[in-house]
């Protein structure tokens, strides 16, 4: 539920009852004055009746005189007595109970005691309460009505600059670097919200930035030791006269230096990649990159039997070249290291789309974590699952879509782009 | 020949001198910009290389210094990877070539005689080794003066193993000179093993001796039996 909606819907129950309740009030409120003008009409008319009662010979017990009912019954002793209350009469005519005002009192009559109910008809005063009554609500109703109605207009008006922040929000992302900029706004609370959010987005971005940058500076500080690891077991390796054990463990140390040696000039490239350091752009033709990239990884084609087929337009786009060579040579090395021996692979370049496909054994795991880091075809492999990782982050910065299929023993890597 | 080694850190820079050393290369090192300038101004070299990050300035610099002295040396930069900027830069003010660190001892070694042989020889150069003589200018490769057909990957592998006779080369060097950079997404090496298959049956077949020799745990190496 929005909060307009909430704040609407607590604000109509709460007219609701308030019309309800001035209703109420105002029908008692109504109802009692009226019944204080009648008594003291009845009041009024006392001495009147009092003096026509006496001009009478006999009295009736019951007497009707156009809207009042006069009843007399003999009393055996005289007492002050005087009450008003409200009472139902049986009208003959209309066949039903009519309200009354009933005043009774007691009076001497031709020297007699006698009380004396004389009652007035409440259907006209009834009516004018109705009356008014429906007036007074039906105006408080359509005032309601329109104040609610108009607070809803003027909320929506009001809260726009806060749904126009949301929607930055939800634009926000660390890769674009920007920090929000929310529009200015005369609300002063929507005015706080969208500078905290401004301050803190630009205080997250630069923290983000300066994680990057510690990355990359420290892979690229690992380089110097790495590189005097390597060159050391180089040397040690050639010395000769070594026992078995010795040799196994220059061994085991080349390789782990080698590995980390990858693995950081992998995390060195993504970090570089993140931290927009290749923009370098310029028109790249495709078609001669990829017959260039397929013929250095000549060694690994057909050291594996590999048959490739290249269906290449020629087709360029505006790249940095590094970036280029590094998503096509992963996209490549991807098809061929999963590839089967004596398999295939199969490099299509359209317009604005390029496929790699490759013969290969089904997926371990799910397709969605195929562009993850350091997510691996099977656990036990040595590979380092960055490759992908590379490919999508490239694409990110390109806007270029990277999809994933699998069919009949063919995986299949499209990456298609707009512009 | 000579040949200039600038390059800051003293470990890996003593690690690159005994190793042309063993090739029969003299070598001097110079650890910071003002020797660097200094060196390579006052003596000749074959070849120089040069790291660009050096203490008191940037090895382009010194590269720059060397063109407009007009000097014959080779120069090749060694510099950390992915500094894509200075690869571009170096090469277009005029080094030779360009070697991301950290590389294997033996590709260097590999990449200071292929540059040596351009410079000195104008790539007319027969590489000899035994019975097996290659023809550098026609890339040909002979056994005992009969041409052997050799694929492009194993023509690689044998100038690779001759200008690295005698050193053990590890599986991850060869691999990387024949794969390039992109030897860094593989995992399996294991494709070298069917070329230096091929390779050896080649030469054994055509009458050279096998002179590949596997060395148990750590790679291969090129010599005499």
């Amino acid at each position: 539920m929005k909060l307009l909606q909430a704040t609407g819907r607590y604000y109509l129950l709460f007219s609701l009852f308030l019309f309800v309740l001035g209703g109420g009030i105002l029908y008692l409120a109504l109802s009692y004055f009226i019944d204080i003008e009648t008594d003291e009409r009845l009041l009024d008319t006392k001495p009147a009746l009092q003096f026509q009662l006496s001009a009478m010979d006999s009295l009736p017990s019951v007497l009707v005189i156009s809207d009042d009912v006069i009843e007399t019954t003999p009393l055996p002793e005289f007492t002050e007595y005087e009450h008003f209350s409200d009472t139902l009469v049986w009208d003959p005519i209309e066949k039903e109970f009519e309200p009354y005002r009933k005043f009774t009192y007691h009076d001497k009559i031709h020297g007699g005691p006698y009380r004396i109910a004389l009652s007035h008809t409440k259907l006209d005063s009834e009516a004018l309460v109705m009356t008014s009554l429906f007036a007074v609500l039906g105006i408080l109703l359509f005032l309601l009505l329109a104040i609610n109605l108009f607070n809803r207009y003027l909320s929506l008006r009001l809260w726009r600059p806060f749904y126009q922040t949301i929607e930055q929000i939800r634009g926000f992302a660390f890769d674009k670097g920007a920090p929000l900029s929310p529009p200015r706004t005369r609300i002063e609370e929507f005015e706080v919200l969208n500078r905290a959010l401004e301050l803190m987005t630009t205080k997250v971005l630069s923290d983000y930035r300066s994680l990057k940058q510690f990355t990359e500076n420290a892979s690229h500080e690992i380089q110097t030791p790495l590189a005097i690891i390597r060159s050391k077991i180089e040397l040690l390796m050639q010395q000769g006269g070594r026992n078995e054990n010795e040799r196994q463990a220059i061994q085991y140390i080349q390789e782990a230096a080698s590995r980390l040696s990858k693995l950081n000039t992998s995390l060195l490239l993504l970090a570089r990649i993140e931290n927009r350091q290749y923009s370098d752009t310029r028109e790249l033709n495709f078609k001669t990159l990829i017959e260039k990239k397929i013929d250095q990884l000549e060694p690994l084609i057909s050291s594996k039997n590999l048959t490739v087929q290249a269906q290449l337009a020629d087709v360029s786009q505006k790249m940095d070249p590094t970036l280029a060579e590094v998503l096509l040579s992963n996209l490549l090395i991807n098809a061929i290291k999963h590839n089967l021996p004596g398999g295939n692979i199969e490099a299509r370049l359209q317009e604005k789309k390029l496929s790699i496909r490759n013969t290969g054994k089904p997926l371990t795991g799910p397709s969605e974590d195929l562009f993850k880091r350091f997510r691996k075809g099977t656990d036990a492999s040595p590979s380092l699952g960055l490759g992908l990782a590379i490919v999508k982050e490239i694409c990110a910065i390109y806007g270029f879509e990277a999809k994933y299929a699998y069919q009949d023993n063919w995986h299949e890597l499209t990456i298609s782009w707009k512009n | 020949m000579k040949i200039l080694i600038i390059e800051d850190e003293p470990a890996l820079a003593s690690s690159i001198e005994q190793y042309l050393q063993q090739d029969g290369f003299l070598c001097e090192v110079a650890p910071t910009f003002d020797e660097a300038m200094l060196k390579s101004g006052a003596y000749e070299y074959d070849c120089i290389l040069v790291d660009i990050t050096l203490p008191g300035g940037s090895g382009l610099d010194v590269i720059q210094a060397l063109k407009k002295e007009h000097s014959k040396a080779g120069i090749i930069i060694i510099s950390a990877r992915h500094s894509l900027d200075d690869k571009i830069k170096g090469l277009e003010i005029g080094s030779d070539d360009y070697l991301a660190k950290p590389f294997h001892l033996s590709e260097l070694n590999a990449r200071i005689k292929a540059l040596l042989r351009r410079k000195q020889f104008n790539g007319e150069q027969h590489i000899e080794f035994h019975e097996i003589s290659v023809l550098m200018d026609k890339q040909e490769v002979q056994v005992n003066q009969h041409p052997l057909t050799l694929t492009r990957s194993e023509y690689r592998l044998l100038l690779y193993f001759l200008a690295n006779r005698n050193r053990v080369l590890s599986k991850e060097s060869i691999a990387e000179h024949l794969a390039g950079d992109q030897a860094d997404m593989l995992d399996s090496l294991d494709f070298i093993y069917s070329h230096i298959k091929n390779l050896r049956k080649k030469l054994v077949n055509a009458g050279a001796e096998d002179y590949i020799q596997a060395v148990y745990g750590m790679g291969y190496k090129f010599s005499s039996p």
